[in-house]
């Protein structure tokens, strides 16, 4: 199951930090189609947060089409979220820490590291975009 | 709420058992000699007689007779009783009567002083028992969470005042009896029974000054929301009252009767009968021919009882205004 | 007015002080209130008005459309500051004296809390830390299954373990219920979190009252140049505080409308902002009604 929580010190409202989460953990693969969410009363006592806030998270989910709430019987997922196979990720993610390894031993300090990926990242998907 | 008031104060009730306990123990423990001795005079037989006489002969002032007779250990039979010339049997009689009664309470001299201290336990009652009721709750914020369950204030008011009240009652009867038993023949060899120990500590009017110090602990508790004020309240009001009543009132319950002893009988010494218990509140004399009498300004001993109800009433009557008081100011208290 | 707490010119007045001046306000059901204001802002006041503890001097509140105190008490739970219990009492016996003294009071639900929240059962509450000593008064006041839940200050004087286990505890009790609940702080962090509406008390006056979105939305703050006098700005309703610096003003205003003025930056606020913005004393304000000297 996932584990919730809300930053009251993040600018991003309680409720689209559990809306990130849950799509972070699709796209993780650690909530698949036919998973049931845990019910609002649970997580707004797992989290201490405003079960109105859990409410809104899943309606929110619910119009981006992931979710599907079944009256009497709960939140359930319905869609997951196109991603890599894990075989895939273990792949990429066995590549990615030769590189980093690569730029740890040429001196790079992991904000030097971080800079190259975000601007690669940037630069990479607006030449798509702009495509 | 009534296991809430029991589980509340159930030590409290405990210990008042164990207090009782003890009481008991030191009355059963030093009232059955003092009781035996008391019979051993024979002074349950001879008092009643002896108490009617206004005078008497003083037996002590006559040449050649007797002191008072010492007190016999049981199965010795009694000598033959020595006689006065010109004093008939029953008046010699009532004369040894009264000397046997003032030996008995020239030995118990210390009893009044244990009176004088229990004088103080009403009020103690009003301390211990009246003065945290309300304000403990109020000193440590309970109220806030007593008074605002489904339970009006008005309920837990008269359920705790009431319960509280009933339980010190009851606890007051069992002292009262156990203490009258035990200071009757001290009170019966005095022919004190109206003074100011001996009135307060037997009898009724114990109830009343309970009730009342109560009461007033429980309001003062109420007003002040805290509890040793409360307590200092309770000890100036409960003293103050007393004295009030007891020094300016207590004369007036019933018209005094003045009495005139008879003229003396000159050809031997006579004295006035203390032990009848009345209440002499002034003395004159006069003189006729070449003797003497005395007039004097009593309340004579049949009014006993008829004093102790109108004071207990008077405290009583005082105790429920102080309790209607104090509900009245716990339902409209602020927080 | 309709809500679950509605007051109208709600006024206490006591031998010096003022505690609370012609409040008028109308709390939603349902709603999750957080009630702010620093010590003395009569927070505790008022909600001892809606328990019944204490009686108006003026005006009137309105508990569940009834009277507070005795009639509505049945259905109003609440802890007062500092959570009292007796001392000597264990947590059964506080439930047991919960049941004795409630017409409707769910004893097992009550107990299968405590459990759950790993409270002991049987040791007297003086022996238990201030955070399970919370959890038992919040126990108590949910058994009554109230339809309002009134707190004041709980998590005061908790440890922030104790904070987050009260507030989980809370919500839980709340997610099933249609309950409204008021809890009164003078930290706004703590609650941001589990309450949909603000209400802010200064003074024994109602500064604000709304949902927490409407309050973020209609709240911005402005920087723009120095001003000779109070501006007047289209789409601005009140100026709620105000700053001078050497080359510019702030303001936090509560907007009616879209500002399109070019002079003024918009920025947006977070709620403690707002808070800070209500309880600071007019000084800001004053200064914009001077004269700006040789400007």
């Amino acid at each position: 199951m996932i584990g919730f929580h809300v930053s009251s010190a993040s600018a991003v409202p309680a409720y689209m930090q559990l809306v990130e989460q849950v799509r972070r953990a699709l796209r993780l693969g650690r909530l698949e189609p036919g998973d049931r969410l845990p019910t609002v009363r649970e997580v707004a006592a797992e989290v201490a947060v405003n079960p109105n806030t859990v409410l809104k998270a899943y309606r929110e989910l619910e119009h981006e089409g992931l979710v599907e709430g079944r009256p009497g019987q709960g939140t359930y997922v319905v869609r997951s979220l196109s991603g890599p196979s894990p075989q895939t990720l273990d792949r990429l993610r066995a590549s990615l820490e030769s590189w980093v390894d690569k730029a740890r031993a040429d001196g790079l300090e992991p904000e030097h590291i971080r800079a190259v990926v975000d601007s690669t990242l940037g630069s990479l998907f607006d030449v798509e975009e702009s495509a | 709420m009534t296991w809430l008031m029991w589980r509340q104060h159930r030590k409290q009730l405990l210990f008042a058992v164990a207090a009782l306990v003890v009481f008991g123990a030191f009355f059963v423990g030093t009232g059955r000699p003092m009781h035996d001795r008391f019979e051993r005079a024979g002074l349950p037989g001879c008092l009643p007689a002896a108490r009617e006489a206004p005078v008497v002969v003083d037996l002590g002032a006559q040449p050649g007779t007797p002191g008072p007779e010492p007190t016999l250990p049981e199965g010795v039979d009694k000598p033959p009783e020595p006689t006065v010339p010109g004093v008939d049997a029953a008046a010699l009689a009532d004369a040894r009567c009264v000397q046997q009664a003032r030996a008995f309470y020239g030995d118990y001299q210390t009893v009044p002083f244990v009176g004088l201290l229990l004088l103080v336990l009403p009020m103690l009652a009003g301390m211990f028992w009246g003065a945290p009721l309300v304000a403990r709750e109020l000193e440590a914020g309970t109220h806030r969470l007593v008074w605002t369950q489904g339970t009006s204030r008005l309920r837990w008011a008269t359920t705790k005042f009431g319960l509280v009240t009933l339980a010190v009652l009851v606890l007051t009867a069992v002292y009262a009896a156990m203490l009258t038993w035990w200071i009757m023949p001290v009170i019966d060899t005095s022919g004190q029974r109206f003074s100011y120990i001996f009135f307060d500590i037997h009898g009724i009017v114990v109830f009343g000054y309970v009730v009342f110090a109560l009461a007033l602990g429980i309001l003062a508790g109420a007003v002040t929301g805290r509890l040793l004020p409360a307590m200092s309240a309770t000890v100036v009001g409960f003293i103050g009252v007393r004295l009030l009543v007891m020094l300016a009132a207590r004369d007036h319950y019933m018209p005094t009767e003045t009495r005139r002893t008879p003229n003396l009988d000159t050809s031997f010494a006579t004295m006035r009968n203390d032990l009848n218990g009345d209440w002499i509140v002034a003395t004159g004399a006069g003189f006729e021919g070449n003797s003497g009498y005395e007039v004097l300004t009593i309340h004579p001993i049949r009014q006993f009882w008829t004093f102790q109800a109108i004071e207990t009433a008077i405290f009583v009557t005082l105790a429920l205004g102080l309790l209607i008081g104090a509900t009245y100011w716990t339902r409209r208290r602020i927080s | 007015m309709n809500g679950a707490l509605v007051a109208d010119g709600l006024t206490k007045r006591y031998r010096k002080t003022v505690a609370l001046d012609r409040c008028s306000f109308a709390i939603p059901e349902r709603s999750i209130v957080a009630l702010v204001g620093p010590n003395g802002a009569g927070k505790s006041t008022l909600l001892h008005c809606a328990t019944g503890l204490v009686r108006p001097t003026e005006g009137t509140l309105t508990v569940l459309g009834g009277q507070p105190g005795d009639p509505t008490l049945p259905r109003v739970g609440f802890v007062a500051q500092d959570a009292p219990l007796y001392r000597d009492f264990t947590a059964d016996e506080l439930l047991k004296m919960g049941g004795k003294l409630n017409r409707e009071f769910d004893l097992p639900f009550a107990r299968a809390r405590l459990v759950d929240v790993g409270i002991p059962l049987d040791r007297p509450t003086d022996r238990l830390s201030g955070g399970q000593r919370a959890q038992v008064a919040l126990c108590l006041a949910l058994a009554k299954r109230p339809r309002l839940l009134l707190l004041d200050e709980p998590l005061a004087s908790l440890d922030p373990l104790a904070r987050r286990e009260f507030l989980s505890a809370l919500m839980d009790g709340v997610a099933e219920e249609h309950m409204t609940v008021v809890l009164s702080s003078h930290l706004l962090t703590d609650l941001e979190r589990v309450c949909d509406h603000l209400m802010v008390l200064r003074s024994g006056q109602v500064q604000t009252l709304g949902a927490t979105d409407e309050l973020l939305a209609k709240h911005k703050r402005l920087i723009g140049p120095p001003q000779p006098r109070r501006p007047k700005i289209t789409g601005v309703e009140q100026i709620v505080s105000a700053a001078r610096a050497e080359r510019q003003i702030e303001l936090l205003v509560r907007t009616n409308g879209d500002i399109l003025d070019p002079a003024w930056d918009q920025y947006d606020v977070s709620l403690e902002d707002v808070v800070l913005a209500y309880l600071e004393p007019r000084a800001g304000e004053a200064l914009l009604d001077l004269e700006v000297a040789g400007a």
